[in-house]
């Protein structure tokens, strides 16, 4: 089992990300509702994320740890690989339940003028 | 001190795009930034911040040099690793929000926004299925009612 060690986190990373997908595409809420913005969100979000990761690192304020469960692959000095499948997980994830919790709540506000409209028209509820 | 003026800057980013989102809703109304929404949000996922920031100290995928950051933590993370997520809940949203240049026209997709309906008016469709969204001045999308709830009976008569 230790040769799988290196890839616990990334495999962590990528579960969580397949989550987001299935979210996102079940339900219509970014990729899946307007891929072009979402183009755009999650790029622009990502690339924010980055640069204030070389930041950090580079003043010193966050290195990666001392971990058998990352893959030691680097984009940068002390820039895992897998802080930029993190990071991109982490602009879908608060995409999905920004955009979720916003039609739920919509909804929820919708439905009693609905049926009450409805009922006005004559129609079962 | 410098990892929290490292992350005051894109705080205040944030901050700014937040608030220029917000002013902007009243010349797109239909495309408004739920900030309820944004309160959901961002109590998901400060929590979930919480949760897992300390998973991966304790389990060692990162670390923290002690002379730039306040010292101040949550168990095992900075408090000021909450600054990204709250960048994130600021941010994505409000930039999604005013890149929404779409305007009221017939087939418009339902379910695309985080909309909130205006009071008085209601969505021409039941959808109960939460990817549909309720715009008040776009017809319904032809055939889609009766495609998801065959019970709703005959067909409303488009307006």
């Amino acid at each position: 089992m230790s040769a799988f060690e290196p890839f616990a986190y990334m495999a962590c990373l990528l579960f969580s990300m397949f989550g987001m997908l299935m979210l996102d595409w079940r339900h219509r809420l970014f990729w899946f509702a307007d891929p072009r913005r979402a183009a755009v969100v999650h790029t622009a979000g990502v690339a924010t994320f980055l640069v204030w990761d070389a930041f950090g690192i580079g003043f010193g304020v966050f290195f990666r740890g001392e971990t058998p469960y990352m893959t030691g692959v680097q984009l940068a000095p002390e820039l895992p690989v897998e802080e930029l499948l993190f990071l991109t997980f982490l602009c879908w994830l608060t995409m999905n339940v920004h955009t979720g919790s916003a039609r739920l709540l919509a909804h929820r506000r919708a439905r009693p003028a609905e049926r009450a409209l409805r009922a006005e028209q004559g129609e079962d509820a | 001190m410098t990892y929290w003026i490292i992350n005051a800057g894109f705080l205040a980013a944030a901050a700014a795009l937040f608030a220029l989102a917000l002013r902007a809703d009243r010349r797109r109304p239909r495309a408004r930034l739920s900030r309820t929404a944004s309160l959901i949000t961002a109590l998901v996922l400060l929590t979930l911040t919480a949760v897992f920031d300390n998973i991966m100290i304790a389990v060692g995928l990162v670390a923290y040099g002690d002379a730039q950051i306040s010292g101040i933590r949550l168990g095992l993370m900075p408090v000021e690793d909450f600054s990204y997520t709250v960048f994130a809940v600021l941010a994505l949203p409000a930039l999604w929000v005013l890149l929404d240049g779409r305007r009221p026209r017939a087939g418009a997709r339902p379910g695309t926004q985080p909309d909130e309906p205006r009071p008085g008016t209601t969505p021409p469709e039941p959808e109960p299925e939460p990817e549909a969204e309720p715009e008040a001045d776009a017809p319904p999308r032809p055939g889609h009612p009766q495609l998801e709830h065959p019970q709703s009976g005959p067909p409303r008569d488009e307006r």
